[in-house]
């Protein structure tokens, strides 16, 4: 596995996972959804 | 605008973003993603798929929350009511009968492909589909396709009438009979509590199928080629001359676009079951963010590092080229080679089946609505109604099944071209008819996290720009071979396809029957003193239901 895919790889996939983390995490925190 | 005596409405803020991501979730995620990228690219094919996210994907998205959520204030559900309002016009809201026109149509063929998940999940429960362990690569993937065809009645039309009730007919009365009785049951007790079951039981039987797969090394130390990062390496490895041709960019778009359902006539109807101040940027993105994960943390790692372990490389190429010859065709290839291979085939097609399942669900929904705010029909009207409807439509795509030939007619210009035109009908009615500056002040109503300003720029220009470049690429690409197919070939002597036209029948009959519906319902609305043409600020006080207040 070349280190171009690697990184490709591991970038797009934790991107994806933090994106989502970040996103249920402020959901679950405030479940009314306002400010 | 409906007869129900107890308005629909969602239970909570957390299952309204699992039943919209469950909408989004579906085959293409774990199936069409890793081809795609594989054929364009490889890891340079995220650098367009995720520009498009950024500028096409997330951008649609919000402004289909907002049009839903405005739309409920005023006593709206369905997509030609609330396109009308955001269009102001009798033109916006003929035009928004295509945003009901998607979802039922393409109905007509996704809950087959949902049966034929739970054919093979039940098959391997059962033993396996008849696929011999020692044979070659070459002659599995041929009993492969045999199964394949016999499963779907590919080899010719009449698949009802085969040797008495065809197995496949079971399991689509099945799996219909189970999307009736959700769709039944409501919004919140039906659609809502199965996602919040289904969404988390898909990630973990993934999460199964995914430990399984990178943890198989060089399963057959004679082939040391063929291990898990060689697979890896096969769908991430760019090829950066790729980003250099249209088709990369146009591949990437697409992806994104029918991957997140946006102009799918869907997240109009849910959204507009939320109250005037229920978040829906954060809500909007959450569910992005789910398909996302779904598609590129567990759809690009399983399924052709799988294919590649035990396939190789050139059989693996040789079965990328779609949705169907992926799933159905390779992958069972792969499970029968595999230790334990019977009982992750089982989890990873009942995974299928519940992907596809939370999407054939929402898509049953907005006809419904539109049925019970248009026509005026009870919640059991309508779903009567809707039922009849797909039973038709399923039983034309399941007895002309010949080469899938109508199936993928259906698919191509409802599922296909049609989104395109109702998502491009939504933005330019978001952005320019009822202005990107009002629309952008609706949506931060009552948001958690407040859409970035550069985001104006992007939702007047970038993103109606972006999508007629991609949408007129398309049909550059694309339509010559299906218009052919319509009319046949003078140059070649090949007649137009019998299925084909059949297909467009019901493509054409299904737009006459739902403008008859819009003019119907806006007569009533109008009728009702109702604000159809968006002239009036909402009057919350006739508000929806919608979500539970927040405790203070």
């Amino acid at each position: 596995m070349t280190i171009l895919a690697i990184i490709f790889m591991s970038t797009a996939v934790l991107s994806v996972i933090v994106l989502a983390i970040w996103c249920y995490y402020h959901v679950l925190k405030k479940p009314g959804g306002k400010p | 605008m409906s007869n129900n005596a107890t308005p629909q409405a969602w239970g909570s803020r957390l299952g309204i973003i699992l039943a919209v991501s469950g909408s989004a979730v579906g085959l293409g995620n774990f199936l069409r993603f890793p081809g795609n990228a594989a054929e364009n690219g490889g890891g340079a094919f995220l650098i367009p798929y995720f520009i498009a996210f950024l500028l096409l994907g997330i951008p649609i998205g919000w402004a289909e929350w907002t049009m839903g959520r405005y739309g409920g204030r005023k006593g709206f559900h369905s997509a030609p009511a609330i396109m009308g309002l955001w269009g102001r016009g009798a033109i916006a809201r003929y035009m928004g009968s295509f945003g009901v026109l998607v979802p039922l149509v393409v109905y007509f063929y996704y809950v087959l492909i949902e049966a034929w998940c739970l054919s093979y999940a039940w098959s391997y429960v059962s033993g396996g589909i008849g696929i011999v362990p020692g044979q070659t690569v070459t002659e599995q993937v041929a009993a492969s396709e045999l199964y394949f065809n016999e499963t779907t009645g590919a080899n010719f039309d009449g698949l009802l009438a085969q040797g008495g009730l065809h197995p496949s007919v079971i399991f689509w009365g099945i799996t219909f009979a189970l999307n009736i009785y959700f769709l039944y049951r409501g919004l919140h007790r039906g659609i809502e509590t199965f996602c919040r079951w289904a969404m988390p039981a898909m990630a973990v039987c993934a999460l199964i199928v995914l430990v399984r797969v990178l943890t198989l090394g060089t399963p057959d130390p004679s082939l040391p080629d063929q291990n898990v990062a060689a697979g890896l390496n096969f769908m991430w490895n760019p090829d950066f001359a790729a980003l250099g041709n249209f088709q990369t960019w146009l591949a990437a778009t697409g992806q994104i676009f029918f991957s997140l359902s946006v102009g799918f006539g869907v997240v109009i109807n849910y959204a507009s079951y939320l109250k005037k101040n229920d978040d829906i940027v954060l809500s909007s993105l959450t569910s992005s963010a789910t398909n996302e994960f779904f598609e590129v943390a567990l759809g690009g790692m399983i399924t052709l590092t799988a294919a590649v372990v035990f396939l190789g490389l050139v059989a693996t190429q040789a079965n990328i080229g779609g949705t169907f010859s992926t799933g159905f065709t390779a992958l069972p290839v792969v499970f029968v080679r595999m230790p334990l291979g019977d009982f992750f085939g089982a989890v990873w097609f009942f995974m299928l089946f519940l992907a596809a399942i939370t999407s054939s669900l929402s898509m049953l929904q907005p006809t419904k609505a539109f049925f019970e705010e248009a026509l005026g029909l009870t919640h059991k009207g309508a779903t009567v109604l809707v039922a009849g409807l797909c039973i038709a439509g399923n039983l034309f795509v399941l007895w002309f099944s010949k080469g899938l030939v109508a199936l993928d007619t259906l698919d191509f210009w409802v599922g296909t071209f049609m989104i395109f035109v109702v998502a491009g009908t939504q933005i330019i009615c978001f952005s320019w008819v009822f202005g990107a500056d009002k629309g952008l002040e609706e949506a931060n109503r009552g948001a958690q996290i407040r859409i970035p300003r550069v985001f104006r720029f992007i939702i007047k220009y970038v993103s109606p720009v972006y999508l007629i470049v991609i949408f007129l690429g398309f049909c550059w690409y694309n339509l010559p071979p299906y218009v052919r197919s319509v009319l046949g070939d003078p140059a070649s002597g090949t007649p137009a396809n019998r299925s084909v036209i059949y297909a467009w029948l019901v493509i054409l009959g299904s737009i006459a029957m739902l403008m008859v519906v819009t003019a119907i319902g806006s007569r009533r609305w109008r009728a009702a003193g109702m604000d159809i043409d968006g002239k009036r600020p909402p009057d919350d006080s006739t508000g929806p239901i919608g979500l539970p207040e927040r405790p203070k």
